[in-house]
């Protein structure tokens, strides 16, 4: 982003500064840490420093009772070797693969298309933002039951076609692209606001100069529209991928990791080590492992997009 | 057993019965509450689990335990005691459909707020739960024994997991839970 100039008043130097003058530099100075006080506090309190502390119990043994036991890095070797952790890893990476793109490409459309004036434009913005809204575990249930096996409207649907029923949730081939259909049901609403709010803000006359200049509607949506939407891409590209890397609550809801381990995330083996095998050690070194992953992914995308900025 | 029943589904077989989609379930004591209000439309009673050589059932439930590093064992021990105490145990399992753990209790007649002639074959099945299975339920890592189980079995009913390949796997993942 190029700096815009900004206007200063410089304060006209003095040796003999008043006490009072010193008071107020010194308040001018703490204002802005006033302001982030509270989100620096929230912050440290529940993300930072549990951060450092799951760092410290993952080298440890502990089943939430009694006292941490030092194991050294022992946690993290099990988990190298263990097959179950690369199959969390592996569908983490597939489920992220299946949704991201694609909610991305479907409400780059929507918003193609609800950036037109549509008669009843504001209520259907409303209508594919909405599971955004609801709690995932009431969009989790409402889907659970749309796929159920026996009186699910998808299979009654199938079935009125003369189709033969899916078992959607409980086959472990169909388990994952459900979850990914319903995936995009929640996050294509959200992808649509952003892509909305970057489109409203690409001046008109870019696309009236290239209509001048004899492009077509499909030039200038690769030529004007693509390009000047990079920065919203980006952003949703770094906040899809991070949100597909620790889904929960909508797997917890629908399948729970199953059928076998079909649809079991990381997230989900983090909550099955520490809350049903109560192992605190070793969830923690997972959940450092997940860490590290979402982080190198940033700071790979940060820094793309970095350069394609200096390239532009 | 239906791969969408599996333990890991978020089916609940309960409700399959109580809308007539299934004509019976294994079902538990505690289900009594639901099928009352909301099995309608049908009729339904309790008898014995399938029986080949003998009976035997299953156990469930939460543990009541006080840690080895309490500060306050004495009031955990009088707290715990209290509990699970004749008359306090009496008006829990009575009034949510639950089955005592005392076994003074067992023979009495407890005047269960909801159908209590099917309550008295599930106290009449819960006797044929073998000391064994108790031990092994109430061992502080059945966590591990239990998860082991339910992913095994899962496998098994959703996966195609064969029968031979899942006591294997159960055998190993036990012994080295029991190894630990």
């Amino acid at each position: 982003m190029r700096g815009s100039p900004v206007i200063t008043t410089l304060p006209a130097s003095s040796t003999r500064r008043t006490r009072a003058g010193w008071r107020a530099g010194r308040q001018r100075g703490l204002v802005p840490y006033l302001f982030i006080a509270p989100n620096i506090t929230l912050f440290t309190a529940f993300s930072f420093l549990p951060l450092i502390y799951a760092v410290y119990i993952s080298f440890h043994d502990w089943t939430l009772i009694g006292e941490p036991n030092f194991i050294g890095i022992r946690n993290y070797l099990r988990m190298v070797h263990d097959p179950l952790f690369w199959r969390a890893l592996a569908n983490t990476l597939l489920y992220a693969a299946g949704t991201v793109p694609t909610s991305m490409a479907t409400g780059l459309l929507l918003a193609l298309a609800l950036n037109r004036r549509l008669p009843a434009r504001s209520f259907l913005r409303s209508l594919y933002f909405l599971p955004l809204v609801v709690s995932a575990v009431a969009t989790g249930t409402i889907a659970a039951w749309m796929f159920n096996d026996n009186y699910g409207v998808l299979n009654a649907l199938l079935v009125r076609l003369g189709a033969s029923r899916i078992s959607w949730l409980s086959s472990p081939y169909w388990a994952l692209p459900s979850l990914v259909l319903t995936t995009l049901w929640v996050r294509v609403g959200f992808c649509m606001v952003v892509y909305l709010a970057a489109l409203q803000s690409i001046p008109q006359m870019y696309y009236e100069a290239a209509r001048i200049d004899g492009a077509s509607a499909l030039y200038q949506f690769r030529h004007v529209t693509l390009p000047l939407l990079k920065p919203a891409t980006f952003l949703l590209l770094v906040l899809s991928i991070i949100y597909s890397f620790h889904v929960f609550d909508l797997i917890y809801v629908m399948t729970g990791g199953g059928p076998g381990f079909s649809t079991t995330m990381l997230v989900q083996y983090i909550f099955r080590s520490a809350f049903v095998t109560s192992e605190m050690g070793y969830a923690s070194a997972v959940g450092i492992a997940l860490y590290a992953l979402i982080l190198g992914f940033t700071v790979l995308q940060w820094r793309a997009s970095r350069q394609a900025e200096n390239v532009m | 057993m239906p791969p969408s029943t599996s333990v890991k589904s978020s089916e609940q077989t309960q409700n399959l019965f109580a809308n007539g989609t299934i004509g019976m379930l294994l079902g538990g004591d505690w289900q009594i509450p639901f099928l009352q209000q909301n099995m309608t439309k049908y009729k339904w009673d309790v008898t014995y689990m399938p029986r080949d050589v003998a009976m035997a059932s299953d156990l469930g439930g939460n543990c009541l335990a006080i840690s080895r590093d309490s500060k306050n064992q004495d009031v955990a021990a009088d707290f715990l005691k209290f509990i699970v105490s004749e008359e306090n145990m009496r008006a829990f399992v009575t009034a949510a459909q639950f089955l005592p753990v005392r076994t003074g209790l067992m023979n009495q007649e407890l005047a269960y707020a909801l159908r209590p002639e099917a309550m008295k074959i599930y106290v009449e099945q819960a006797r044929t739960i073998p000391d064994h299975l108790v031990r092994t339920v109430t061992m502080p890592i059945f966590s591990k024994i239990n998860a082991a189980m339910a992913d095994e079995l899962d496998l098994t009913f959703t996966s195609g997991q064969d029968p031979p390949t899942t006591a294997q796997n159960l055998d190993t993942k036990i012994k080295a839970v029991l190894g630990s």
